[in-house]
């Protein structure tokens, strides 16, 4: 078998290689430790490192100080009628009654078809409450079904008219015959008071006049208040035809609740929250400059606008619990379409309102760095207009409210701009 | 070719006296940081003036003291088209260089590296002429600084890490052309000057502390772009083959130092007239003994204090010393040995001389099949500059290695 014998010509280009690839490899390794010098630690800072860099500073503007800056309260975003609860209150400064009124439909609908209800076998008023944002003063309480001797319109009515224009006999509503009533004489997670209501004469009433005049709820317990989530009347009803009743719950559809004294109407300061719901929209136009820095071309690291609280709102009327407020874009002048402006997208997270904090002078800051950022992109030269409106999210879902101070408010109060700017670093040649 | 400085997470707030709270007419002001100091701390020799010279240059003469003209047995420097005639057959050389740099002036050294090609060049004699395409290393700007800090705002804080960055240079794409004249050579070189620079600030926030609010990153670019001419012509002397004598002159146009995408115009820097000279005697057949010098004129750059107030431009000399012995042998090849020293002065300081360069030289080369491979490898050890006297000061560690191969 023949045998691999290498010649003397064949090891020196082995040898060749074999040196030229350690020389290689020796170049290699020592250009790569090189190369791949260590960064240990070093003592750079802003100040003495080397090369160009630009300040971020901080501005802070009170807003008559802008070129332009416009703000206002706009209210009836959510109201009573359309809230997610009913307040029942008998407190000093707080008095609160319901007003409902449930349209009793001649025919019922079931999974297999639509007929006429033939009689009402029993009737009951279902209240369902929320303990934990109820107030319990006192125990037994009592919460009374009383029947109105006058409709209302659930948009128009308060504590002294039934509609606008048309005035209650007595302040409050115009109680009449008390259908029935309920007393509470413990508190526990899960609330729902039944009231049983006569069906020949009440239930035939309401269907005959489209629950026309409806009824009241009025809590009687000195110091409390109850928050309700829904009203419903249950109705066994017996359709024609057939020769088992069935159970129905009708939601109690037009609903608001009067209350004495009424919420104080907006001034000049900016408030949100609050039943009928208050947003307050803001317009302003940023300066073209900050401490010699132009805007057009430096980098807005934060813009937040900074609105100082009022003292608290008189009772009753002090937010009653956090509220989550955010910002939206307006998408046309607010104060050419007031209610009706239209709003778009979030351009930050919400902030949440607690009163505590507000009580003690706690600021509201809202991050409109995005759209500051986007007003200098509007148009080539020229720097655009702000809008943004601070919403409670959701409206309507507290009684109570916050102002803030406007730009009419006092020195100190007024709402500020606070810009973090850095401008575009001025490099040299080289 | 990157200069890396990396700061510690130190985290600690920096507040400059005199600059917080300035009011600015109609509203009030909470301006807390960060304006680039004059005068800086530890600065780069890259970071100075147009930057840190580059010899175009092997590393043979590396080794020997970065002479590079008048090299008996030819060089693939650039300094002189004249020492082309040296070269009498076609051949191809790259020299890559490796530094490892302590900048000093702090109260720490900053341990960073460079790396850059100094020259790369294809040569090709015929009939009494040689000529050469070449890429040579002419200035170099890379570094980069990142270091962490805190900003302080009216409500909190926000730590950040900021990256200052330079990155690019000037190069040389150069012709040369070499007529021997029997003993006596004359060569010129049309040089294009080219190159581009990028400098870079990012400021990157953190998140914020104490209640501060979260801030969008900053910073910004801008792109250079250099051009200019530079024509050099030479005469070198080789008597016997054992005596060589050589000198170049180079003529350089304006640096047109470009800004793209800014609206700043592009601003004209008058580069210098050098001269080089240079001579080797080889003694003994085995030992050769070179001594090179050379003169720019660097103070014709003027406007550069615009951009970097202080500084100051300067004429430089250079001059090296190399002894080579070319003699030894490991495992059958060649093994020239090489030592040199040099001092040079660099263009660009914040002082009112120009910076001193210091370095020491040694180097050996591996010489396969009688030349047709040749790798050469020189090792520097030196200082630049004071930083009392002229704003930087450096001391390095160099590896440049060549690869050369001839038909």
């Amino acid at each position: 078998m023949p045998r691999f014998v290498p010649n003397r010509r064949f090891l020196a280009v082995g040898r060749f290689a074999a040196v030229g690839r350690s020389a290689a490899m020796l170049v290699v390794a020592s250009a790569v430790m090189l190369a791949c010098t260590e960064d240990p630690l070093g003592n750079l800072d802003s100040g003495t490192a080397p090369g160009v860099t630009s300040p971020t500073t901080e501005f802070r503007l009170s807003v008559e100080n802008l070129p332009t800056w416009r703000d206002t309260t706009v209210s009836g975003f959510t109201l009573r009628s359309a809230a997610g609860f009913i307040l029942l209150a008998d407190q000093p400064t707080l008095q609160s009654r319901s007003l409902n009124s449930i349209n009793v439909p001649d025919t019922l609908t079931t999974i297999a078809d639509t007929l006429p209800v033939e009689r009402f076998e029993s009737a009951s008023i279902r209240i369902a409450i929320d303990t934990t944002s109820s107030v319990f003063a006192t125990l037994p309480l009592t919460v009374r079904l009383v029947s109105l001797t006058q409709g209302f319109e659930s948009d128009e009515a308060n504590w002294t008219q039934a509609a606008e224009g048309r005035s209650w006999m007595t302040p409050g509503g115009d109680l009449g015959a008390e259908l029935s009533s309920v007393e509470m004489t413990e508190v526990s997670d899960s609330l729902i008071f039944e009231f049983q209501v006569p069906v020949d004469s009440l239930l035939k009433s309401w269907q005959a006049q489209d629950g026309d005049p409806g009824f009241a709820l009025v809590l009687e317990g000195p110091g409390s208040q109850i928050l309700i989530r829904a009203v419903s009347l249950r109705v066994e009803a017996l359709l024609e035809g057939r020769e088992v009743p069935i159970d129905q719950e009708l939601i109690s559809n037009v609903r608001t609740f009067i209350t004495n004294p009424e919420p104080p109407a907006e001034g000049l300061a900016l408030r949100v929250a609050g039943l009928p719901a208050s947003r307050f929209y803001v317009t302003f136009d940023p300066p073209d400059s900050l401490g010699g820095v132009p805007l057009l071309g430096s980098v807005v690291n934060h813009a937040e606008l900074v609105f100082h609280p009022l003292p608290p709102p008189a009772e009753p009327y002090v937010m009653e619990r956090n509220v989550a407020v955010r910002p939206v874009t307006l998408l046309a002048d607010p104060f050419e379409f007031g209610a009706k402006t239209p709003i778009g997208s979030t351009p930050a997270a919400f902030t949440v309102l607690e009163p505590d904090s507000l009580a003690v002078g706690e600021l509201f800051r809202v991050d409109v760095t995005v759209l500051v950022a986007n007003a200098l992109f509007v148009e080539a030269d020229s720097i655009g207009q702000v809008r943004v409106g601070l919403r409670a999210e959701p409206d309507g879902q507290t009684v109570g409210f916050w102002e803030f101070g406007s730009v009419e408010a006092i020195a100190g109060l007024r709402p500020e701009l606070v810009i973090i700017l850095t401008p575009p670093p001025r490099f040299g040649v080289p | 070719m990157r200069f890396l400085m990396t700061g510690p997470t130190k985290g600690r707030s920096v507040r400059i006296p005199g600059r917080g709270h300035p009011r600015v007419a109609g509203c009030a002001c909470a301006a807390l940081l960060l304006v680039a100091a004059p005068v800086w701390g530890q600065v780069p020799a890259t970071a100075v003036g147009l930057g840190y010279p580059v010899a175009p240059i092997d590393a043979r003469a590396a080794a020997l003291g970065s002479t590079g003209i008048g090299l008996l047995f030819g060089t693939y420097s650039l300094r002189n088209p004249a020492d082309l005639s040296e070269h009498r057959r076609p051949g191809f050389g790259l020299a890559l260089l490796a530094e490892d740099v302590d900048v000093k002036g702090g109260a720490v050294p900053i341990d960073t590296g460079r790396e850059r090609f100094t020259v790369i060049r294809a040569i090709v004699p015929f009939a009494g002429w040689t000529a050469s395409l070449g890429f040579g290393g002419e200035l170099d700007q890379d570094w980069s600084a990142r270091f962490t800090d805190t900003l302080v705002l009216s409500n909190g804080r926000v730590p950040f890490e900021e990256v200052r960055e330079h990155d690019g240079g000037l190069s040389a794409i150069d012709f040369s052309l070499a007529r021997r004249l029997g003993p006596l050579s004359v060569g010129a070189t049309a040089q294009r000057l080219s190159g581009s620079l990028r400098q870079t600030l990012i400021r990157r926030f953190d998140n914020p502390l104490e209640g501060a609010p979260t801030l969008t990153n900053a910073g910004g670019t801008q792109r250079i772009r250099y051009e200019a001419w530079r024509f050099k012509t030479g005469a070198s002397l080789n008597i016997a083959g054992r005596f060589l004598v050589s000198g170049a002159v180079g003529f350089t146009g304006d640096l047109t130092a470009e800004p793209q995408d800014s609206a700043r115009s592009s601003v004209l820097f008058d580069l210098p007239t050098t001269v080089e000279l240079g001579a080797s005697v080889l003694v003994a057949d085995s030992v050769v003994l070179t001594a090179g010098g050379g003169w720019a004129g660097w103070s014709s750059v003027e406007g550069l204090e615009e951009f970097q107030p202080g500084l100051r431009t300067h004429d430089t000399k250079w001059g090296g010393v190399g002894l080579e012995y070319r003699s030894a042998r490991f495992l059958g090849f060649g093994v020239p040995l090489r030592i040199g020293a040099r001092r040079a002065e660099l263009p660009f300081s914040f002082g009112d001389n120009p910076v001193d360069e210091t370095a020491f030289s040694a180097g050996a080369g591996f010489v396969f099949r009688g030349g047709v491979a040749e790798l050469n490898l020189a090792f520097e050890f030196g200082d630049r500059g004071s930083f009392a006297d002229d704003g930087l000061e450096e001391s390095f560690r160099r590896l440049t290695a060549s690869f050369t191969l001839r038909q």
